[in-house]
């Protein structure tokens, strides 16, 4: 008999990604606040619970991952959609084992399961519809930087190192041993520190105030990193920053 | 510097420091000097100089006596295993000797993994507390079997990132560098070909393609010569907007193969010699010069630091050691098949024999910076040009040097 692992389309692997089913904006944000959806995405399940994570320092949040016969959302109506039954979800109420603010993945199944109610009589008022709009495009801007960060670290991290030390050599590096996270100055790394914004940032402005802050402070990485990330969010590099001259005080190390 | 002032390294280079006035400079040139510029871009830095053959040079060039290359000695005999064990003896000796101190730069690939190999297999415990390992994250992730089970706890570990050359020395380490690993078996100049030769192959014109095809993936078998690649080696060594670069380049390293004093016949025997001739001095001086702000560059070159592989006994193995199975034996994953032998031999990673490919641990490097604000600009290893006989450094934004480097590269005629 085949091993499972040699079967890798086979299994329950791949209900967890939904674009494998062909399906479009597969994995949501759901906020059991306001019992809505607040955005969909196609790409990436666990880019999506990054976002959910970020955004839990300002509203609960939880993942859903929608099976294969419950169609995608559209982002343009989510906010009128919420689950029919949520009992098996357990997500409200004084278990810490779960309801938490740190949001978790769950996988919804069968037809019908994802309804479309209307938008929340909660935030119908002005103001209120006004924050839920504001929240819902903070998500959105949190779901396209993620996803520039994820790809431009893929694309450029050369010496991912602080990771693999921690993950994989316990115990076996030196004390003080330099060991990188990425090619940037960023103290924690590009993507800790950019996801710390956003998880800290009131706004959208906010936070692309703060990111061009943080790239002008550290500002010896190489400006492909800056280039390929503002590329990919999708906007002009600020010209503070595409001025920005090497310090050349590298060179290559003989071993 | 005056124009007659003789250099024994020197260096064209495009690393953002530098750009400025190679490109400033260019226009003004004759074809001579603008190849020698072009090949900066492409090879970057371009820094050959012959051992062996005619190779011309925009100024006077003589060849530091360390580096000469020996006679080709067709008797030659010894193993690879054999050089590497004598090898280790010299250190033995040493220590035993004169109790020096060794600071071993390891980076995890295998010419560096050789080199430790070696003094295990060949020191005592004791005289290990003389050696001690001088390495990085890269090195720890680019062979963790090795880190864990041969050096981690067992030898001083000095993190790299944060010490160069001048620092061992003043420590009082002789420091062991396995820079020139790929002189003695070829270059990876030739490994990108060959993992490309298929793309080249649909660049070469179509009468050219059936006979490229035929004798696709023979590259160590002497009886093609590497000739009979040109339309490829063209197709790799091509440039933008200069469409007569490669064939000058072709044609140039021709005429030093040509009045060379050993037969080159395979297409890895003429990546080989490219390295192990005219870019063999950049591989033996670049940690002396690049990699060191204090200590003299002449003491650095000829005490300070080892180059491991630049023994003459390495030298006469790797020159009669082609086409048989000891460099290459097709792939990227076969390059340096002695050496990855001599490593198994101890450490038994069947995963690193098999699969382990040459990595960029220079390029990798140079993500970290060097400590070197203290270092005026225009003095930091990026603005500098090479050394003169006196091994003094030569720096691009002193006046002498620009103006030497001017006027040998308008006088510079193409002689190939």
């Amino acid at each position: 008999m085949l091993k499972s692992w040699l079967k890798p389309l086979e299994g329950i692997v791949p209900a967890y990604y939904p674009l494998y089913f062909k399906k479009i904006n597969g994995h949501a944000i759901y906020l059991p606040g306001v019992d809505r959806f607040l955005l969909a995405d196609t790409f990436d399940p666990w880019i999506t619970l990054e976002v959910a994570e970020i955004l839990s320092s300002k509203v609960p949040t939880q993942v859903i991952l929608l099976g294969e016969g419950i169609p995608g959302l559209s982002n343009l109506t989510v906010l009128e959609h919420t689950i029919r039954d949520k009992t098996g979800l357990v997500i409200h109420g004084a278990n810490i084992l779960v309801a938490r603010q740190t949001p978790l993945v769950r996988k919804i199944q069968g037809e019908g399961s994802i309804v479309n109610v209307g938008w929340s009589d909660d935030y119908a008022s002005p103001e209120k519809r006004s924050i839920l709009l504001k929240l819902q495009e903070y998500g959105l801007f949190c779901l396209r930087i993620c996803h520039a960060l994820k790809i431009t670290e893929s694309m450029n991290n050369i010496v991912p190192h602080k990771k693999y030390m921690e993950d994989y050599f316990p115990g076996m590096v030196p004390q003080d041993f330099t060991v990188p996270i990425d090619q940037t100055e960023f103290p924690q790394g590009l993507g800790r520190e950019i996801k710390q914004i956003l998880y800290m940032a009131d706004s959208v402005t906010d936070a692309l105030t703060q990111i061009e802050k943080a790239w002008l402070e550290y500002s010896q990485a190489i400006p492909r990193i800056r280039e390929t990330f503002y590329k990919i969010v999708g906007i002009e590099m600020p010209a503070s920053l595409s001025v920005l001259a090497l310090k050349h005080n590298f060179t290559v190390r003989a071993v | 510097m005056n124009k007659d002032t003789e250099i024994y390294f020197s260096s064209i280079i495009f690393n953002g420091y530098q750009d400025g006035f190679w490109n400033t400079l260019y226009p003004e040139l004759t074809e001579g000097g603008k190849f020698m510029i072009d090949l900066g871009r492409r090879i970057n830095p371009n820094r050959f100089v012959t051992r062996n053959g005619e190779w011309s040079l925009p100024w006077p060039q003589t060849l530091p006596p360390e580096f000469r290359m020996p006679e080709l000695d067709e008797n030659f005999s010894k193993s690879f295993e054999q050089v590497t064990d004598e090898r280790a003896q010299e250190i033995k000796h040493r220590i035993n000797k004169y109790d020096q101190h060794f600071a071993v730069m390891y980076s995890g690939g295998i010419d560096s993994t050789v080199i430790m190999a070696a003094l295990i297999k060949n020191l005592t415990l004791k005289e290990l507390e003389n050696v001690v390992v001088c390495a990085s994250s890269h090195a720890i992730v680019e062979n963790p079997y090795f880190w864990k089970h041969f050096i981690y706890g067992k030898f001083k570990i000095i993190d790299s990132a944060k010490t160069k050359y001048d620092d061992l020395i003043e420590k009082g380490y002789f420091a062991i560098t396995a820079d020139e690993g790929d002189c003695i078996f070829g270059t990876a100049l030739g490994l990108t070909l060959y993992t490309n030769y298929d793309h080249y192959l649909t660049k070469v014109s179509s009468d050219m393609r059936p006979r490229l095809e035929s004798i696709k993936g023979r590259f160590t078998d002497p009886s093609v010569h590497y000739s009979a690649y040109k339309d490829v080696i063209l197709e790799h060594f091509k440039i933008a907007n200069n469409p007569s670069f490669a064939e000058n380049f072709y044609n140039k390293f021709e005429k030093n193969i040509q009045t060379a004093s050993v037969k080159i016949n395979s297409l890895h025997d003429y990546f080989w010699w490219m390295i192990f001739n005219i870019k063999y001095l950049n591989c033996s001086v670049r940690g002396a010069i690049y990699y060191n702000d204090r200590t003299s560059v002449e003491y650095a070159i000829k005490l300070g630091i080892i180059n491991w592989f630049n023994g003459q006994d390495y030298q006469r193995w790797s020159m009669v050691n082609n086409n048989n199975g000891e460099k290459i034996i097709k792939g990227p994953a076969t390059y340096k098949m002695a050496a990855r032998r001599y490593i198994y031999d101890l450490d038994k990673n069947e995963w690193y024999f098999h699969f382990k490919i040459k990595l960029e641990s220079l390029g990798l490097s140079i993500i970290h910076d060097q400590n070197v604000e203290k270092i005026p600009v225009n003095m930091r290893p990026n603005a500098r040009f090479g050394i003169d006989t006196d091994y003094n450094l030569l720096y691009i934004d002193d006046p002498s040097v620009q103006e030497y480097i001017r006027y040998h590269l308008l006088n510079y005629q193409k002689d190939w």
